[in-house]
């Protein structure tokens, strides 16, 4: 897909053909000077021994201005011999008419000076169009310069659709277009086009233009088929043709197109024929990024370049974490100087976060700390109620973080790291139940050894003993692997601490300017929380702080939200997470191993 | 190889399906680990038992280092094939590697699909793959019961027959199947058969007959549990079903049996000892109330546990085994044979073979009410009949028996089949 950018020839005044001799008869005379809707300008007149092809005009108004020209030349029987007609296009010419005082052709290596014809037509805005239509069939051009004059020729976008109602058994819809900021415009939707008469689809937005159609996803749109059943015009045609009638596609767009950018859909239909689709695009909601997902396919041969392509940059740029507004409340005890700070984030409708608080309030090892609950943006509207209970009870100093605007766990921390006060950070998944005292403080001394800090992780256990997290690794193509997920957890039991390339989000220690450092330098977006938790882990790997998997430190992790079914866009939703992974982290053993415990 | 390493995979873990066929091969697995073999089992679940966790195939059951569950729930029942290659392979070909076992013994197709087949010995080059033959489902379709749906008992698959059978599978299908699974199969090294009629059943299918060892499915050595006293007029008039409530396994027939028996005044007791897990429950409720009819004499006591049948067992004089399918070599028998009583059973395939009439046990037509009440009463009224057939009840093979003849069939000469052929 190659992006065009139509830029003006910018020369400047003294850009133009050699000085001229102001008394010496012209070589020709401009008889129709025109402006094409848009830009564009048409030149018409006569001179001699000029030839049909790419050239150059300077057209002269205040300042001489040098612009690339496409030259067609026609007979006239009214000249001198040598003498004919000449019809000149500046496509990128962005002059008023009006104003042109004379022009210069370049023929060859020489200049002709082609002064005004007292009696020359100034064809309104909007009839160049039109007044190359009625000459084209008489100019004489090469073959590629006659298509661009046609497509000159052809009518222009003039804001509203010409698809529904054109003659031409051509129907297309948009059902979907959104811009995703800083990335480009998802399109989906369907041309319905049985006698494949289309031959190009270019998005375009003022100036900028692009080939849209090129790699576009197809997909079976038996309802589009079903719509037209009925249609006189297209039944006929419809008899035994197929039903991948649909597309989808993302098409990246370069940040200077306004954000505000009107954008129209061209379909090119034959040479010299051109329908238009007005596309409104919307900014991403909350289901867009679902939407897109079950606009592919996953089980399709190229289901991994599709996505690459289409859905990989929107979702990285939809779902990338921000850290949004947080409120923060203070319970229980006043402790302003706490010596360690407990991040428990909530983004499920659970109201039993009072049992990881009373599990915090009866460990020793938690003496002197403060707890952080982040309340996300599906939390339980009681939850509030229940922490202020808990803090009062317990006699606990927590913070409650209200961070509406967090929809997991990545976003809730980033909102809750500003608001942390103690130099160590403990991030504890409400999943995870720890067993009796002490595995805080073994944690905590593997994390802080002195001068050697870093991001320590215990051994996290499903329910049924065997293995949720014990350190993730890099294989063998330098791709993070979770080691040992769902062995017996017998099988680890005499594993020493060892430096691994990603620790647990669900239950980390570690410094909170390492956390601070990586939540302010964002993230990268992901459809499961999954990537999102390793990306965060391994940036703050990647920014200096070594992890940790401490294996004789256990904890359980109960799941007991329902886990998602494998609907084909969770599929890939799966493929575009680990493909964004991959362009994430293409040399991720370089960035994070290496770091000595 | 004197302790070969044995990785075990069953289609499901006895503590959450108790089959035979799981029983039998978790059984397997810990008897060779007891004899020195380094040997894990491996035992494959779907959405029935547990749910599928991100980043893994593999759970656990338990804190046992040797039990791991395999994540399987995306299988292809026809074609027993396995549709989650991508999340499947890398975390099962991983495990091999590092376990590294001489032996992988597979003891079923199901939800692991035939594929893995492939996958092993891609792996495991020089590994012996060894597969036991626990029912027909290569063979047959239709639930590998050799039985068509309309219930007729099945002689042997053919194309055509199976589609108009399965109704909804041309023969083409059948034989694209049929293909599909004889090419994978033929990287088993060795084949285990319990009978000989299941056997005899796959060598007419088409595997090689030299490569499909007969091995008696064996129990753990146990007391025997007390046989009840008799009756004060010496009858044997307790009788017992055990075993899942699937409608192959005849227990409708046999509480047919019983209400005739109880129609004509006879004195008797059945007990029926099961769950029906995964039955459509019409099926439980038709069972209930073919019990009713018998006029209390027969008990449906809904699903046991294993540790609990030998006290179950010593309430009865018989085991009934009134399956309308084929079976191959059913564990309930061999479980009653243990306990020195004598079984009846219908007189076909797998149970025909382990059953003698008239030595250990009595046959009666597969299906037939009437034929099954002939021969229960036969049993409580021939006198004598009771004490000569328990007296004959042939000795059951225990896991040390097993794990010889499987530690043989594990050293068999025959080279390992490579993917060429």
């Amino acid at each position: 897909m190659k992006t065009r950018t139509r830029r003006h020839a910018a020369p400047g005044p003294e850009d133009g053909p050699p000085p001229v001799d102001e008394t010496a008869a012209p070589d020709g005379f401009v008889e129709v000077v025109g402006r094409f809707a848009g830009e564009g300008l048409l030149i018409q007149g006569w001179t001699t021994g000029a030839i049909a092809g790419a050239t150059e005009v300077v057209a002269e108004t205040r300042v001489r201005c040098r612009h690339a020209a496409v030259l067609a030349t026609f007979p006239r029987d009214d000249l001198k011999p040598g003498a004919g007609g000449v019809l000149a296009i500046l496509p990128e010419a962005d002059i008023d008419p009006a104003a042109i005082r004379r022009c210069h052709l370049k023929v060859g290596a020489a200049w002709r000076r082609l002064d005004l014809f007292g009696q020359r037509t100034l064809l309104p805005d909007g009839d160049a169009e039109g007044h190359l239509r009625h000459m084209l069939a008489k100019l004489e051009a090469t073959d590629a310069d006659r298509r661009t004059l046609r497509r000159l020729a052809a009518p222009r976008y003039a804001g509203h659709d010409t698809v529904s109602g054109s003659a031409l058994p051509v129907r297309a819809a948009i059902d979907l277009a959104v811009r995703v900021p800083g990335a480009g415009v998802w399109l989906s939707g369907w041309p319905l086009d049985p006698t494949r008469r289309v031959e190009a689809a270019t998005l375009n937005a003022g100036r900028w233009s692009v080939r849209a159609d090129g790699e576009w996803m197809r997909a079976v749109r038996r309802d589009v088929t079903e719509g037209f059943a009925q249609n006189p015009r297209f039944a006929p045609l419809l008899a035994g043709a197929d039903d991948r009638h649909g597309f989808a596609g993302f098409v990246p767009v370069p940040d200077d197109v306004a954000a505000d950018a009107a954008f129209h859909l061209e379909l090119a239909v034959g040479e010299d024929a051109f329908l238009f689709l007005p596309v409104s695009p919307v900014p991403p909601n909350g289901e867009f990024v679902r939407r897109i997902l079950c606009a592919v396919d996953p089980d399709d041969p190229a289901a991994d370049a599709l996505i690459a392509r289409h859905v990989v940059p929107p979702v990285r740029a939809a779902e990338r974490p921000v850290p949004g507004p947080a409120t923060v409340h203070d319970l229980g005890p006043a402790r302003p100087d706490p010596r360690l700070s407990v991040v428990i984030p909530v983004v499920d409708g659970r109201e039993d976060v009072d049992l990881s608080l009373a599990r915090l309030a009866v460990d020793p090892d938690l003496a002197q700390g403060e707890v952080l609950v982040v309340a996300g943006a599906a939390s339980n509207a009681r939850l509030p109620r229940a922490v202020r209970a808990a803090a009062g009870f317990y006699r606990l100093t927590v913070r409650l973080v209200l961070a509406p605007r967090a929809r997991d766990a990545i976003e809730a921390i980033a909102a809750a790291v500003p608001h942390v006060r103690a130099a160590r950070v403990l991030l504890l998944s409400t999943a995870v139940v720890p067993p009796g005292g002490g595995w805080l403080g073994d944690l905590e001394r593997a994390a802080m050894r002195p001068g050697r800090p870093a991001m320590a992780s215990p051994t996290i256990l499903y329910e049924d003993h065997s293995v949720r997290f014990a350190g993730i690794v890099l294989d063998d193509a330098a791709l993070p692997v979770a080691q040992y997920a769902g062995y017996p957890a017998d099988w680890i039991r005499d594993a020493e601490p060892r430096p691994v390339a990603g620790a647990s989000l669900d239950c980390a220690m570690l410094p909170r300017a390492w956390l601070e450092t990586a939540v302010r330098a964002g993230g990268e977006g992901f459809v499961g929380p999954e990537r999102k938790a390793l990306d965060l882990s391994l940036r703050i790997a990647a920014a200096g702080g070594p992890c940790l998997w401490i294996p004789a430190v256990r904890v359980v992790a109960v799941d007991e939200a329902p886990r998602a079914g494998d609907e084909p866009w969770r599929r890939a939703a799966a493929v575009v997470d680990r493909l964004a992974f991959a362009a994430t982290w293409p040399r991720v053993a370089n960035a994070t191993v290496g770091a000595a415990p | 190889m004197t302790a070969p390493r044995v990785l075990t995979i069953a289609h499901n873990h006895p503590d959450l399906h108790p089959g035979g066929a799981e029983i039998l091969a978790r059984d397997l697995a810990d008897a060779l680990r007891g004899a020195g073999s380094p040997s894990l089992f491996l035992a494959c679940v779907n959405r029935a038992h547990r749910e599928p966790r991100p980043g893994t195939a593999f759970q656990a059951l338990g804190p046992s280092p040797d039990e791991m569950l395999l994540w399987a729930g995306r299988f292809d029942l026809f074609h027993q094939s396995q549709l989650d290659l991508d999340g499947l392979v890398p975390d099962l070909a991983e495990l091999m590697t590092g376990f590294a076992p001489d032996v992988v013994h597979v003891h079923h197709t199901l939800l692991l699909g035939a594929e893995m087949l492939f996958l092993v010995r891609r792996t495991l080059p020089r590994a012996r793959i060894v597969f036991t033959l626990h029912d027909y489902l290569p063979i047959c379709p239709n639930d590998g019961q050799m039985v068509t749906t309309a219930g007729a008992l099945c002689e042997a698959a053919r194309p055509d027959a199976c589609a108009a059978c399965l109704k909804d599978r041309t023969a083409e299908e059948v034989v694209r199947r049929e293909r599909h699974l004889k090419t994978l199969l033929g990287l088993v090294d060795v084949f285990v058969a319990p009978s000989r009629f299941l056997r005899d059943r796959f060598v007419a299918w088409g595997l090689p007959a030299d490569r499909i060892v007969v091995i008696p499915n064996a129990r753990p050595a146990a007391d025997p549990a007390p046989h009840r006293p008799a009756a004060a007029d010496g009858r044997r008039n307790a009788f017992a079903f055990f075993g899942n409530l699937t409608p192959y396994k005849g227990a409708d027939v046999l509480l047919d049996a019983a209400a005739r028996l109880a129609a004509d005044g006879h004195d008797f007791t059945l007990e029926v000892h099961g769950g029906a897990a995964f039955q459509d429950p019409a099926l439980a409720d038709a069972l209930a109330a073919k019990a009713a009819a018998t006029g209390g004499r027969a008990t449906l006591h809904g699903a046991y546990r294993t540790d609990a049948h030998p006290a179950l067992v010593a309430r009865a004089d018989w085991v009934v085994v009134p399956s309308v399918w084929w079976e191959n070599a059913p564990l309930v028998i061999q479980e009653a044979f243990r306990h020195r009583r004598p079984v009846i059973c219908s007189g076909i395939g797998g149970m025909a073979e382990a059953v003698r009439d008239g030595v250990d046990g009595l046959h009666a037509r597969p299906g037939d009410a009437a034929d099954l009440a002939r021969v229960l009463r036969r049993a409580m009224e021939t006198p004598g009949l009771w004490d000569r057939l328990a007296a004959a009840v042939p000795t059951v093979p225990d896991m040390a028996d097993a794990v010889a003849a499987h530690r043989a069939v594990y050293r068999m000469d025959a080279p390992a089949r490579s993917l060429a052929g």
